[in-house]
């Protein structure tokens, strides 16, 4: 054997044998953090809560989600919100993201994602809501495909008829 | 001058140069790119955050090894009213897309500032490491410009990569390409020191950087390819010798490519598998028209360009030292490119423009070297004319922002009679001059477009 095969061969050699225990505490290491931190929770509050450091959306209309999904099939819908007679914020939604496909959890997911509460929304009855014009009753009814589902706050039904009225 | 104070003010400079494009890529770093422009910036680092939290890689990914992915709206810097488009981000655990150094680097400062959850991983917080990553880039690009021609062409090579606008704003993306550059140099850097007869040590390193730049990406391989070739490519010694080196040398780099699998392995392997298979069969953009493209235009991303003369004039300059008989310049300059070239057209990555990142560092040390040369050279002319592309096309730009009509006349008129003056003049001094007159100018104009670069300007440009 050459001297310069003895030198880098006792080299590589040695680098091997320290890289495989390094590696197999990694691999051990990897597994036990895995098994000892994740959870389905955990994992659900990691992606989904709110950052506080984002400051609150003022009221509906003050952000929106702009553009249409692009991957979405047709399982989509429209979310449009009339804080006033001159501001509203409209919102293009994936269904696909919602667990249970009700108005409520629409609601409460845009809200959740633009930052603004939505319990006067869904709950107080100081805004009226329609799905392709007509009233959503129940925010528990399950949401039609592609539909338009609009949030009307102060407006009378007057008002309403004549702004689907103008739209028509 | 005494040596001594020529040293010190040598370094003085470097270091003016490295605070300048500290300052520059700090100065509306969490605006320009827009965030969400590329949602894989946030990705990478809830890869890390995740990974520290829950010890388990977090992240989006649109391939479709995975067989789907969990829909979620995450509307970390309100990207869902600027930039996101409507569609939720399809969610992946555990996330195998890539090697995990640069989300542990960009998720670990994330989770250091304070970061607990994804939306609290904002561009203002994650983006602050590539900052300092692009500012090692700066001081990388000066040594190994220092090691192979001297430090004039180092000091050049430093102040274009500090202050081009595209390298100044695409430093700033959290992209794995950025910390492949950064390896990619480092690894030359070392195997320089090796090569021109320095201890083992500068071996190892330079294995060990190859190998860094395989953790954060896999197209880092051009890093170990070129390492290899050039030890293999040595003339003054015995060939047994050079392939014991380039053994030794393929083993610790390639030794952090086998680390991936073993990562992908502990936490699910057939996974891991397929979404290798996955991504090594990706419907990349490999059109006829690759290589003219990636001359011609100058991407940040898909479909946003910052149109810049630089790299076309750093092309030009790789392709002027391709000519040269200097080994050294070949190896460690026209190399490089080459082999990240080949590399690049494989993985069909001309869509994108941060698969360009590492070809910047090379093609900016070539431009440095053919300027410097043109400084003690009598024939000025074709420096003159490479000066001249980059410093047209910036000022356009600069146009676009502010109001510069008053001197159309002047650039009508100069620049014939900049051409006209190299072409007859033959006045030594003279000429020196006005050619570091002309580069100082180019180097203001990136300056000036640099700070420029507001987000409102930034829509505006292409």
């Amino acid at each position: 054997m050459s001297k310069e095969a003895r030198v880098f061969l006792a080299q590589i050699l040695w680098y091997s044998a320290i890289w495989l225990v390094a590696v197999g505490a990694i691999f051990l290491l990897l597994r036990y953090r895995r098994s000892r931190l994740y959870s389905r929770e955990k994992y659900e509050a990691l992606v989904m809560t709110v950052s506080e450091k984002r400051s609150k959306a003022a009221d509906p209309c003050q952000f929106f989600i702009a553009g249409d999904p692009p991957n979405a099939e047709g399982n989509f819908a429209k979310v449009i919100f009339y804080c006033d007679k001159q501001r509203r914020a409209v919102n293009s939604f994936d269904l696909s993201v919602l667990a249970t496909p009700n108005y409520r959890e629409l609601v409460r997911e845009v809200g959740r994602i633009n930052g603004f509460s939505t319990e006067e929304i869904v709950k107080d009855g100081s805004w009226k809501c329609f799905a392709d014009h007509e009233r959503i009753s129940n925010f528990l009814d399950k949401i039609k495909l592609k539909s338009r589902v609009e949030c009307f706050f102060n407006f009378t039904d007057g008002e309403i008829k004549t702004l689907y009225a103008e739209n028509n | 001058m005494p040596k001594t104070t020529k040293t010190i003010i040598l370094i003085g400079v470097g270091l003016l140069i490295l605070i300048l494009g500290f300052y520059l890529r700090y100065k509306n770093h969490s605006l320009v790119p827009l965030p969400g422009e590329s949602t894989d910036e946030y990705s990478n680092s809830w890869v890390g955050l995740s990974l520290i939290q829950l010890g388990l890689p977090v992240g989006r990914s649109g391939l479709l090894g995975y067989g789907g992915s969990d829909p979620r709206y995450i509307n970390v810097d309100r990207i869902y009213s600027t930039t996101a488009g409507g569609g939720p981000l399809g969610i992946n655990q555990p996330w195998l897309d890539h090697p995990p150094l640069l989300p542990l680097i960009s998720g670990g400062y994330a989770y250091l500032s304070g970061a607990r959850i994804f939306e609290d991983a904002a561009a203002q917080i994650i983006r602050k490491p590539m900052l300092i990553i692009g500012v090692i880039s700066v001081a990388l690009v000066g040594v190994l410009t220092y090691q192979l021609v001297g430090t004039g062409a180092a000091l050049l090579a430093m102040a274009l990569f500090a202050t081009s606008p595209l390298v100044t704003v695409t430093s700033r993306m959290i992209q794995g390409e950025n910390g492949v550059s950064v390896a990619f140099l480092a690894s030359l850097i070392f195997l320089n020191s090796y090569v021109t007869k320095r201890g083992n040590i500068f071996l190892w390193l330079s294995a060990l950087a190859a190998g860094g730049a395989l953790l954060f990406k896999v197209s880092g391989i051009a890093v170990a390819i070129c390492g290899a070739i050039i030890l293999l490519s040595q003339e003054n010694k015995k060939i047994g010798l050079r392939y014991w080196e380039t053994a030794l040398f393929l083993t610790v780099a390639l030794s952090f490519l086998a680390l991936f699998f073993v990562y992908g392995a502990a936490f699910d392997w057939s996974t891991f598998v397929i979404v290798w298979q996955s991504n090594s069969t990706r419907p990349y953009d490999i059109g006829f028209g690759s290589l003219f493209d990636l001359l011609t235009t100058t991407k940040i991303t898909v479909s946003k360009r910052l149109t810049e003369g630089w790299p076309l004039v750093g092309w030009i300059s790789v392709f002027l030292l391709m000519m040269r008989e200097k080994k050294r310049l070949f190896f460690f300059v026209v190399l490089p490119v080459l082999v990240y070239l080949v590399i690049f057209l494989l993985m069909g990555g001309s869509a994108y423009g941060w698969y360009r990142l590492p070809f910047m560092p090379f093609l900016f040390i070539a431009i440095a070297v053919i300027l410097a040369d043109g400084f003690s050279s009598a024939d000025k002319l074709l420096p003159v004319l490479l000066t001249l592309i980059p410093l047209g096309m910036t000022i356009h730009k600069l146009s676009e922002a502010h109001r510069l009509a008053a001197i159309i006349p002047l650039w009508r008129y100069g620049l014939p009679a900049v051409i006209g003056w190299f072409l007859f003049g033959k006045k030594a001094r003279l000429n020196r001059f006005l050619y570091i007159t002309l580069i100082l100018m180019a180097l203001a104009a990136n300056i000036w477009l640099d700070l420029s670069l507001t987000p409102e300007f930034y829509l505006k440009i292409n």
